[in-house]
């Protein structure tokens, strides 16, 4: 059995002065939608393409933001919703139509900051599974600040879905293992764990997080998850924010020792790096699943980069073979 | 308090116990033995947390047989008899049961295939229902083959003959390989799914991988039980019984096609659990319906099935129960000897239904203070002339509630109120839910507290604390906000009632829902009752096609809300939803004069 | 006789628990509060039992003094919990163990050779106990030309060679290096002694051996230059066993040419390195070489090595072949090759399918015991290219170990 997703951390000057056959960025209300186009003005891309969400295409900001990123260049845009996948594999597929077997890897990169899971997932699926040929992707995420304010936190969870590529094997394993990865979520994980009953339950926290006190926060509000469902924290595992290979290597630790005998669900709250991070987990293990449940905010909240940057790289060799 | 028992209850704890934990904590109840003995299909429903998914795992052969070889020290005799009913079942191989978790990780991953999410399903399906029968099986050659080496022939041959029925690409003989080549057909097919959603067009080895599951639905758990029939000797008389869990994930769709199945899948018993209200249809994919009583029958297993039984009867087998799964927890552990839940809480206050605690004189007293004048007046009477009636009418159905009241009202600065203590209100209080009791248990022991005796106080500060939080689970719960609200404004209500408004000898705490309710308070309603915080006041035929109520009938607060809203817990008269939404003016105030 | 090995401790900065770090707050240590706690639960759960220990090589992380001082405690622990007294416990230095720094600065002010290399080992020569572990060798010379040290006492002969002396901070590949003049020096001075009778145990820091990358099919640069000429010293001088670590992944062979010794090899996994980055969930691991007995005929030795792995949150549990490329147990002493034991194997169970419906192989086990130091792949591959050959069904039983053999037409 061979291993081989390759995940590395990156500093942030090799990202900006590599060379990139493929450019995907996301367009949404966000601020931050541009803030790393914005970083690559002097770097070398071949192909540059937006996924613009349908559902907020008259969005004044979005607008704004789709503007910003042609006058940066991106003028290709897919216009899609937050969980078509259909298009985005049609639109990579159409992409990656003529890439020559053998010869140089084949260099992503993708701005995963505001962009919905199920397109990156959807992306890594395809590649991990049905591409021939060596790639490598550079996932950016542009860390912000969120308002911890009453209302951002007031949010209801919608239906429960399952990540493209990676539905796992709970058809046929008899035992279930949750690795529930906590943010800042009070009820959420709790309604999952009643969902899925897991038979052992692992929980993963962000620490250090991307401000100081983000760790105690999540901490505190996770506070009865932790003493009930984690075993007063023995179950629990820290990962940092800024080091996606250093979490997804974690998860790894969790997953290969009980993946003969269980299916293993992670359900995915939590920073956006340490979604990726499992993402991979999904689609490079057989019996991953990753779970979610989309939020369903009252209203909109800027959300504006903070300037830091988590630069992952994710090489995948050709013939792969599924852990 | 040893740090065992305090975390004796934790919902972690439970994975620390070996595979026998279920055996071991198992209470017989009426639900199971309704669930052994039927001749029909059966329908269990049941809100969450009531215990539904034990009671049909328990069905299967493997716990079944773990239950007939269970012993057990100081059995009673009821248990004892349950222990040989089960040999019995195991040893006549009368009964074999597979229990299949509907898990929503692949019933929602099918949401990613547009156009062939049936298809799937039925293939996905079949799938899980013969991955599963691998264990049962299994445990049937454990158990009914006891030469090694004759056990391994026979695994040989039975894996052979499966390995030809469920066109396996290659032929296998043993249980070990079997499992890992239906994980790996798992895989690949999921990978073939992903396939086919991309337009990536497949080859024909792709198409009939897994060949076997894309047939009928349950034709190869069916066809799979007659072969095992044949090798293991099983009469022809012996019931081959499917229980799947959770059917409460499925779409209406899943539903259509799952009764189409029952109706003529007539070799095998089906057993599914499902929430109350998500149930969606008795529709299927042909033009009949299925048929409530014939096809199928339903099983209500909330509050332990006592929904028929009177309230005396319901309230003693509620309070037997949970101090059997009290003890059952503790015994697991070496280290908790000798305590028993009367020991730890002692009896309710509340609840007792004699003069110990208040004799006539002090009741009478209190009747003047809270009670409207009517039943002043009609308590005086009957207390002069009929004590019987006095005791039945007034004294019983208000004892408890004035202790509340009187209670409530002398009450000073921030000391807690004793009543939620003792037993029988703890009991009352899980309104028989398993998993709410284990929570309620969690939340008595967790604490400071140096005996083994907690005080009533403490008790019931802790009680309060386990009540909102069983209120406060629900706002997060899909659609939850509606409910959460809706909830507090009925508890609310009712609190009013109990406290601050004139009592009369029948108060009301249940609603009556009025011909036209609204969609979004029905919607808030049927929520509530499938997460256990509202029952229904059923319909006496339990074979009635609508065993729920739809937008009529009457519904109570569970139990467990009582603590926090203040109320007695009971199931009290009904009274029109359309007056507690929008109460008359006046009755908001702390008014001395309101009617009944 | 039982050895525990462990290599790879990686005692400072990135180590992956906490009391074996010298940054305790670093998110590599952070979900592991007390290792040797969890060592010790092991130790008891399984009743493990050892009498002498090897460790091999790359102790510390920089070879700083406070790093040696913290793996000298908890080494001493670890003795403790096992009841090994200290002249039981025998180390090679690796790479890692020798302060660059300091390496460095020589090189730069062009001192001689010699002198830049003692100087990177002054924190671990200055150490008190890693001194006294060395000053029981009955030939010192771990830092110095010959570069190695020859313990032995009443049922031992360690050697161990510092394969790391040459390996220099300055380097791209960390592969060591074994000197040829070095080695017969050793090899003189091992002939001096008496050590009959005794196991002997070679142990050195990098690779002896190439070993298949399972993680990525990169090259293996990191074996050590003269590998040939130290395998050849092995087998000239018959030794028992090898053990090695270095690169963190734990493999199990048995080595022979043409002098026709064969002898187990070990590449330890790493004890408490933080394993990231590079290697998606490769846990940490431990060691017993179970030596049984000698084999009547070849005289070499008979037993097993057992093998545990670590895993964050699942603590230490055993190793398992599909997920490690080790088994929990790996027998070894039956040096026949396939061909022999495949006619062994095929006459044996002909006969008994004469009389029989079925061959099993418990049965076999007890009638010849010595079965069982059979290398269990390559018993596998033998039974099961006999069966494909004789058109038999090979059939597992329920109890993984045992299996049977019936003709495939058998009803």
């Amino acid at each position: 059995m061979k291993h081989n997703i390759r995940v590395n951390d990156l500093s942030r000057s090799e990202f900006i002065n590599n060379e990139y056959d493929l450019v995907i960025l996301a367009s949404g209300y966000e601020p931050r939608c541009t803030y790393v186009a914005s970083l690559l003005t002097g770097t070398r891309i071949t192909d540059p393409i937006v996924f613009s969400y349908e559902e907020s295409s008259t969005d004044p900001a979005q607008i704004e933001n789709e503007k910003t990123l042609g006058d940066f260049g991106f003028d290709q845009k897919l216009s899609l919703n937050h969980n078509e996948v259909k298009k985005v594999y049609q639109a990579i597929i159409e992409k990656l139509k003529f890439i020559a077997v053998g010869s140089e890897p084949y260099k992503i990169l993708i701005d995963y900051s505001s962009m919905s899971r199920n397109w990156y997932a959807a992306i890594l699926n395809y590649l991990f599974n049905f591409f021939d040929h060596t790639v490598e992707i550079t996932f950016v995420y542009s860390c912000a600040e969120y308002p911890l304010n009453s209302g951002f936190l007031d949010f209801e969870l919608g239906d429960v879905k399952i990540l493209p590529g990676c539905q796992g094997s709970s058809i046929t394993k008899s035992k279930t293992a949750g690795i529930f990865m906590l943010g800042f979520d009070k009820i959420g994980p709790l309604s999952f764990h009643n969902l899925l009953e897991p038979n052992l339950t692992y929980g993963m926290l962000s620490a250090p997080g991307s401000l100081p006190d983000y760790e105690q926060q999540a901490r505190d509000i996770n506070g009865q998850f932790i003493q009930h469902q984690l075993n007063d924290g023995k179950n629990l595992l820290c990962s940092p924010i800024f080091s996606v290979s250093q979490t997804f290597e974690n998860l790894c630790q969790l997953i290969r020792p009980i993946k003969e005998e269980y299916n293993i669900s992670i359900v995915q709250f939590g920073p956006k790096p340490h979604l990726l991070a499992s993402t991979l987990a999904g689609i490079s293990f057989k019996n991953v699943s990753c779970i979610y449940s989309e939020y369903k905010r009252s209203k909109s909240h800027d959300v504006k980069a903070s300037g830091e940057l988590v630069i992952t790289t994710i090489t995948i060799n050709h013939n792969p073979t599924k852990n | 308090m040893s740090s065992s028992l305090k975390r004796a209850f934790e919902a972690s704890n439970a994975r620390d116990f070996t595979s026998h934990q279920l055996v071991n904590e198992f209470i017989w109840t009426n639900s199971f033995s309704d669930l052994l003995y039927s001749t029909k299909n059966q329908m269990v429903l049941g809100s969450r947390g009531s215990g539904k998914t034990a009671l049909i795992k328990m069905l299967s052969h493997q716990n079944l047989r773990k239950l007939s070889d269970k012993i057990i020290s100081n059995a009673d005799n009821d248990e004892s008899s349950q222990i040989d009913e089960a040999k019995k079942i195991i040893k006549e191989k009368s009964f074999i049961a597979t229990y299949v978790p509907l898990k929503v990780e692949w019933i929602n991953s099918l949401e990613n295939y547009e156009g062939a999410k049936e298809a799937y399903f039925t293939w996905s399906l079949n799938l899980a229902t013969c991955a599963r029968f691998l264990d049962t099986i299994i445990s049937c050659t454990d158990e009914y083959i006891e030469d090694e080496v004759e056990a391994t022939l026979m695994q040989r041959k039975i894996c052979k003959q499966l390995s030809n029925l469920w066109t396996l690409p290659k032929t296998i003989n043993n249980f070990s390989e079997f499992r890992k080549e239906l994980e790996n057909i798992e895989y690949k097919k999921n990978l073939i799914f992903n396939k086919e959603a991309m337009g990536i067009e497949l080859n024909v080895e792709e198409k009939t991988l897994g060949l076997a599951f894309h047939g009928n639905l349950f034709s190869p758990f069916t066809i799979a039980t007659k072969a095992i029939s044949n090798y293991l000797d099983i009469p022809d008389s012996s019931k081959w019984v499917l229980c799947l869990d959770e059917a409460e994930f499925l779409a209406e769709a899943h539903h259509k096609i799952l009764n189409t199945h029952m109706r003529s899948a007539n070799e095998i018993f089906f057993k599914i659990t499902t929430m109350p209200y998500r149930h969606h249809t008795l529709s299927t994919t042909v033009k009949a319906h299925i048929n409530v009583g014939h096809d199928l029958e339903y099983i209500y297993i909330d509050k332990l099935g006592t929904t028929n039984m009177n309230q005396t009867t319901a309230d003693v087998t509620i309070e037997k129960f949970a101090t059997k799964l009290f003890e059952n927890r503790l015994k697991q552990f070496n280290t908790i000897e000798g305590i028993s839940l009367e020991g730890l809480v002692g009896l309710s206050k509340l609840s007792q239904d004699t003069t110990e605690l208040i004799d006539d004189d002090e009741l009478l007293g209190l009747i003047e203070s809270h009670c409207n004048p009517a039943t002043k007046e009609r308590a005086k009477r009957l207390h002069a002339t009929n004590l019987n009636r006095f005791n039945d009418e007034i004294a019983r159905k208000l004892r408890g509630i004035l202790l509340l009241r009187e209670e409530y009202h002398n009450r000073v600065g921030s000391s807690s109120t004793p009543l939620y203590s003792g037993t029988s209100i703890l009991s009352r209080c899980s309104d028989g839910n398993p998993r709410r009791l284990f929570r309620l248990f969690n939340h008595l022991l967790n604490g400071n507290g140096k005996t083994t005796k907690i005080t009533p106080e403490i008790q019931s500060k802790r009680i309060k604390s386990f009540s909102y939080s069983e209120l406060e689970v629900i706002k997060f719960e899909k659609g939850g906000k509606m409910s959460f609200e809706f909830l507090q404004m009925i508890g609310s209500f009712f609190k009013e009632r109990t406290l601050e408004v004139k009592l009369g000898s029948d108060l009301p705490q249940a609603i009556k829902l009025p011909n036209s309710i609204e969609d979004k308070t029905w919607e808030a309603i049927k929520s509530a009752v499938d997460l256990g915080l509202m029952y229904p006041v059923m319909k006496k035929d339990s074979n009635h096609k609508n065993l729920f109520p739809i937008k009529e009938g009457t519904f109570c607060l569970a139990n467990c809300l009582a603590p926090h809203f203040n109320l007695f817990p009971r199931v009290g008269k009904a009274i029109d939803l359309f007056n507690v939404m929008s109460p008359k003016k006046g009755n908001k105030q702390l008014g001395l004069f309101s009617e009944t | 006789m039982k050895l525990l090995v462990i290599s790879d401790l990686h005692v400072g900065p990135k180590a992956r628990a906490q009391d074996f770090s010298t940054a305790p707050e670093d998110m590599a240590c952070r979900n592991t509060p007390d290792y040797l706690n969890e060592f010790e639960d092991l130790v008891d759960k399984s009743q493990l039992a050892v009498t002498h220990i090897l460790i091999a090589g790359d102790i510390t992380q920089s070879a700083t003094y406070e790093e040696f001082d913290k793996a000298a405690e908890n080494i001493q622990k670890l003795a403790k919990i096992l009841n090994v007294e200290q002249n039981k416990i025998f180390f090679v230095p690796g790479n890692h163990d020798g302060n660059w720094e300091d390496e460095r600065v020589s090189i730069a002010n062009k001192e001689p050779r010699t002198l830049s290399i003692s100087k990177k080992y002054s924190n671990i020569k200055e150490h008190p106990f890693f001194y006294n572990l060395l000053n029981n060798a009955k030939f010192k010379g771990m830092f110095t030309s010959p570069f190695g040290s020859i313990w032995m006492d009443e049922d031992l002969v360690v050697v161990g060679v510092n394969s790391s002396a040459n390996d220099l901070a300055t380097n791209d590949l960390h592969h060591g290096s074994v000197n040829l003049d070095d080695l017969d020096i050793l090899k003189s001075q091992l002939s001096e002694l008496d050590s009959s009778g005794r196991l002997k145990v070679l142990i050195t820091h990098h690779h002896p051996k190439n070993y298949a990358d399972r993680t990525f099919p990169e090259n293996d640069c990191s074996i050590m230059q003269n590998a040939d000429c130290f395998l050849r010293f092995a087998t000239e001088n018959e030794f028992d066993v090898i053990v090695h670590g270095h690169k963190h992944i734990p493999r199990f062979d048995i080595h022979s040419d043409a002098n026709n010794f064969p002898i187990v090899t070990l590449s330890s996994g790493s004890f408490s390195a933080s394993l990231k980055d590079y290697h998606n969930g490769v846990g940490n691991f431990f060691h017993i070489i179970d030596v049984e007995g000698n084999c009547p005929t070849n005289k070499n030795i008979l037993g097993k090595v057992i093998s545990w792995a670590y895993f964050d949150n699942n603590g230490w549990i055993t190793a398992d072949n599909s997920r490690d490329y080790i088994s929990h147990e790996e027998f070894f002493g039956d040096v026949r090759n396939k061909n022999v034991l495949k006619d062994e194997f095929r006459s044996e169970i002909k006969d008994h399918l004469l009389e029989n419906d079925y061959f099993r192989w418990s049965n076999f086990l007890i009638k010849k015991p010595e079965m069982k130091y059979c290398n269990l792949n390559l018993r596998e591959n033998a039974i099961k290219e006999i069966c494909l050959e004789e058109c038999w069904e090979y059939c597992p039983m329920k109890n993984g170990s045992d299996f049977m053999i019936m003709r495939e037409d058998l009803k």
